[in-house]
């Protein structure tokens, strides 16, 4: 277990490093800097901005000066939001995407699970049916059609909740719901499929033979096993709910670090840009690292009992 | 080869009598036929301009007009040609791609495997979405002026849509890897592999020859529910402003267009709700079609 870890934590810094790089030379060998969009500014003025964020000298040069920078925990100024640190910046921006996030992250497994075990336990009745017909449709719908259909309905029809914005908790509802429900319905299948395989394997009808009730035998002991692929898809879920959020927090113009991601591509502001990356790649490596100690653990459990 | 190639016995057949695929193949081929032969049918430029400002649906714009007056029926037809084309040749690429590791990975197993379906894991959790927006942003304009001084002027528009082809292909691939990996691992013990390596017969032609025909109607299956995914991802970066720049359309523009008039004192639903309603269609039809098709070819998934 311990050389496992070890081995992923190791892998976890060749990830970053690799991401740090390509994209900090992808930002710097573009055409456009973040000062060429502005009007024609005197060479030695230009020389002097350049200089204050050290965006001069060779290449190779501010390469190796960002990555100290980086390992230091110093991810510079932004170019865009003059004087304000990337660092000020992230701290401000990613706790709100990150309870947007945690709250659809949730959403998706209880919800997904708990629909996708029900279509199993009535396989072949209208509830299995209409759910899974239902999932097929959510996965096919993008979140920029369901997000504003939402806000025309339950803020601007019947007033219940804002349209959008970071105010109050309710604010929270509409979007979390939005960035949450294909996955419910990705998961849901998941879950579905899993569980009627699990369902007859032979300890479960020990399990039955034995007189145990319905529901014992399926939240106590088929659950565990087939909730497995699930487990296994918690890292790409992550993944999707970050990219997703961007989307999410543009429609319900939430003040998260999506926005300042998508802002940041538009004016060239390398050091924003690449801080933002950084911090979503450490993050989903890290969570990636979590599921899967998670994952054999629970596997080991099985294997046991 | 070719005799190899043919599904299991009574695959189309069984396609053929589950009728939600019946439907979804009608209502694809429908739409494919629209959005081919639509300008035969409607006589309005998706790209010129009217005095005629959000014009609800009439019977001379069935699906209204928008807020330069262009005729939405026109448009969500010009958006299905790029978003069409971006998700088959997408999809095509992360399936040549994808295929070609997954065989190679495991047809020769050990470590060759362990360190290819490594990469893969690494792949999994980085937000490749991401880079994608960056790279796109940044390539465009490189490709633009290479384009420009080649003496392709016509084809400079067509910058953007080339480059998500090429980088929404480069990124779906990776549950095309891990499926037919899986897959191989199971076949390349069995008898007619190790007959063919003890004939002498190079890896290269077992594992196109003999291996790849055995699971084509796994790799089918995927490349029917890759189709959508790579139009989900188009649309995706299209809403954020990122994709298909106007006055070209896909569906993804065309909705973003459509969420930004939402408000209550006005609604202006047929420019959200048409491209939409023809674009969740689509996707269903695929996802549906893809099902049928797993039903019908995976004799292990029939229940």
């Amino acid at each position: 277990m311990l050389a496992f870890i070890l081995r992923r934590t190791i892998s976890l810094f060749v990830v970053l490093f690799s991401v740090i790089t390509i994209t900090f030379f992808l930002v710097r060998l573009a055409p456009g800097g973040p000062f060429s969009r502005e009007r024609k500014i005197p060479p030695a003025i230009e020389k002097q901005l350049l200089a204050r964020y050290k965006l001069d000298g060779s290449l190779w040069q501010q390469y190796s000066d960002y990555l100290k920078d980086v390992v230091r925990g110093d991810l510079r100024l932004s170019t865009k939001y003059r004087d304000r640190s990337v660092n000020e910046l992230l701290a401000q921006s990613l706790p709100v995407s990150a309870t947007l996030g945690l709250l659809a992250f949730v959403l998706a497994t209880t919800g997904g699970v708990w629909l996708g075990t029900l279509a199993a336990v009535r396989h072949h009745s209208w509830v299995d049916t209409t759910s899974m017909l239902a999932a097929l449709t959510l996965i096919s719908i993008p979140t920029f059609v369901t997000g504003p259909v939402l806000v025309l309905f339950f803020a601007l029809k019947v007033h219940w909740l804002p349209v959008g914005g970071w105010s109050s908790w309710t604010s929270l509802i509409l979007p979390a719901i939005t960035l949450a429900g294909p996955y419910v319905a990705y998961i849901a299948r998941l879950m579905r499929t899993s569980m009627l395989e699990v369902l007859n394997q032979d300890f479960v009808r020990t399990a039955r033979a034995k007189g145990l009730a319905d529901s014992r035998v399926i939240y106590g002991h088929a659950l565990k096993v087939a909730v497995l692929p699930v487990v296994s898809f918690l890292g790409p879920l992550a993944a999707n709910l970050l990219t997703g959020s961007i989307v999410v927090e543009t429609i319900f113009q939430i003040p998260g670090a999506g926005g300042f991601f998508i802002n940041s591509i538009q004016n060239r502001d390398v050091f924003l840009l690449l801080g933002i990356t950084i911090v979503y790649c450490a993050m989903l490596v890290l969570l990636n690292l979590f599921v899967d100690i998670a994952y054999t653990w629970l596997d080991r459990r099985i294997k046991l009992g | 080869m070719t005799d190899a190639l043919h599904a299991p016995p009574g695959a189309w057949r069984r396609l053929l009598k589950n009728p939600v695929a019946v439907v979804s193949l009608v209502v694809l081929a429908t739409i494919v036929f629209l959005t081919l032969a639509g300008p035969l049918f409607f006589h309005y430029d998706p790209e010129s301009l009217s005095k005629l400002q959000f014009s609800p649906p009439t019977a001379q714009h069935p699906f209204g007009t928008d807020v330069n007056g262009r005729d939405v029926l026109s448009r969500v037809l010009q958006g299905a040609r790029i978003s069409l084309l971006v998700g088959a040749c997408g999809a095509l690429i992360s399936f040549t791609v994808g295929t070609t590791y997954g065989l190679i990975a495991g047809y020769f197993g050990g470590r060759v495997d362990g360190a290819m379906m490594r990469f893969v894991e690494i792949l999994y959790s980085i937000p490749r979405l991401i880079l994608i927006i960056i790279a796109s942003f940044i390539f465009d304009p490189m490709l633009k002026s290479a384009l420009q001084a080649a003496g392709f002027t016509g084809l400079v528009g067509y910058s953007k849509v080339v480059l998500l082809i090429l980088s929404l292909g480069l990124i779906e691939w990776l549950t095309m890897a891990r499926i037919v990996r899986g897959q191989v691992l199971a076949l390349r013990n069995q008898q007619f592999v190790l007959a063919a390596q003890a004939l002498g017969q190079s890896h290269f032609k077992i594992i196109f020859r003999h291996i790849l025909p055995n699971i084509a109607g796994i790799v089918i299956i995927y490349l029917t529910l890759t189709i959508p995914a790579v139009i989900l991802d188009e649309s995706f970066l299209s809403f954020l402003g990122l994709g298909i720049q106007a006055p070209q359309a896909s569906w993804g523009s065309l909705l973003s267009d459509g969420a930004q008039v939402i408000n209550p004192v006005k609604s202006y639903w047929w420019l959200l709700l048409f491209p939409a309603l023809v674009m969740s269609i689509t996707l269903l039809s695929l996802n549906f079609l893809g099902d049928a098709l797993r039903d019908a070819l995976d004799p292990r998934a029939k229940r």
